[in-house]
């Protein structure tokens, strides 16, 4: 279940990344990726990302 | 969750792509809001709870101030000259050249009293309009700012903000409301404590600095009487000369509002027109930079520009585009005893 749903986690969240990103670069003033509340699910993303990671290494090596 | 059990037979049947696409969106769409909520909604409401503190304690107004109905008789057409009252403020002898004897004088383009001198230049160059003040102020007070009309954290259009307090020019300001972060000085009083990036600050003995965050010390400065503050930026200027670099992302041609300062008492408001209203384009922030420097401005700072950006000349707007309520406008008037903000 969870390897099913983590790709689909990590889509969502570098979407909204990205979204955040493209705001600050238009309007810097509104500060997205400053925000010390930005910091702590980004660094969830990251931890997700490398999960996912492992998990896709290792079933391709059992392939 | 994107299988389900088919009936009966134990397989599991995936969902159709759409459907997980739709899916992928709902939660991007939620992960937004949640974002919005979280970082803008729910701190915009709890940062309006602050409680003002005033800074400066010993405001005196100027005393006998001529009454708003003088000033329409003194204020006609063509320039005329009317007896008035006198006030000496601590720049009022050096700027005696710009200043009357307590006469208000006033034309198309200027204004002039024994407190205040104005005088608004409008350029039209090639693919750029924009206008100038340049302000001479007897004492600080007769340089003001004022929120929207329902007082902090309302917006208003920049000329209607004028015309409520009685400005005899103003501009735009930082529009603080629209951003969380960075500390709101005005007229003496603190209204927001939260840190920023490059911050202007005007003194109440007319100096008007420009620091960055890290040059920024809250404490020490609530305790040396600041008249202003605002956060927006960039700074223009190093030591009277146009930086190269600036700390924004935004430095393409847009409209802009800005402030400089050439000595305590003699500043200059510059509205730059831009997006293609009247054919101008508006400047990059290194072409309002260079601008203030020939301006012979010690510092400059950058407040909010866009759609944000106006001046108001006795009232009435003066710039294109006019979009957007602000948060708030600088202003100088002749009446600051009778001023809102």
């Amino acid at each position: 279940m969870l390897k099913k749903i983590l790709p689909h986690i990590c889509l969502d969240m570098a979407v909204i990344f990205l979204v955040l990103w493209v705001i600050d670069r238009f309007n810097g003033a509104m500060n997205m990726l400053g925000r010390d509340t930005f910091k702590i699910p980004f660094a969830v993303f990251l931890v997700l990302v490398l999960i996912q990671s492992v998990v896709m290494i290792v079933k391709q090596r059992r392939e | 969750m994107k299988e389900r059990q088919t009936a009966g037979t134990g397989r599991k049947k995936k969902l159709r792509l759409p459907v997980v696409i739709l899916l992928d969106l709902l939660c991007i769409a939620l992960g937004l809001n949640a974002f919005a909520w979280v970082h803008i909604v729910r701190p915009y409401y709890s940062a309006a709870k602050t409680e003002p503190v005033a800074l400066v304690l010993t405001t005196p107004a100027p005393t006998a101030a001529p009454s708003p109905e003088d000033t329409e008789a003194a204020l006609p057409e063509e320039t005329e000259e009317v007896p008035q009252r006198v006030y000496t403020g601590p720049w009022g002898e050096k700027f005696a050249d710009q200043l009357t004897e307590g006469e208000v004088i006033q034309t198309e383009n200027s204004y002039r009293s024994a407190n205040i001198s104005v005088t608004l230049t409008h350029v039209e160059e090639q693919e750029l309009v924009y206008s100038i003040a340049e302000v001479y102020v007897s004492d600080i007070r007769f340089l003001r700012t004022a929120f929207g009309p329902n007082g902090y954290g309302t917006n208003g259009m920049t000329d209607v903000m004028a015309a409520q307090n009685k400005a005899v020019a103003a501009i735009s300001g930082d529009h603080f409301h629209a951003r969380l972060e960075g500390p709101v000085i005005r007229n003496g009083v603190l209204y927001r404590e939260t840190r920023a990036q490059d911050v202007c600050v005007l003194m109440l003995d007319g100096r008007l600095l420009t620091l960055d965050d890290s040059e920024l010390d809250l404490e020490a400065l609530k305790e040396a009487e600041p008249w202003q503050l605002w956060s927006f930026g960039p700074e223009l200027l190093e030591d009277g000369k146009a930086k190269e670099k600036f700390n924004s992302t935004v430095t393409r041609k847009n409209p802009r509002s800005a402030i400089g300062y050439v000595e305590p008492g003699h500043y200059f408001l510059v509205q730059v027109d831009g997006r293609g209203a009247y054919g101008s384009k508006g400047m990059t922030m290194q072409e309002l930079a260079g601008l203030f420097e020939s301006l012979g401005c010690e510092s400059a700072y950058n407040l909010d520009g866009g759609a944000s950006a106006g001046m108001a000349w006795n009232g009435e707007l003066v710039s294109f585009p006019y979009g957007r309520p602000v948060s708030d406008i600088i202003y100088v008037t002749d009446f600051p005893e009778e001023a809102e903000g």
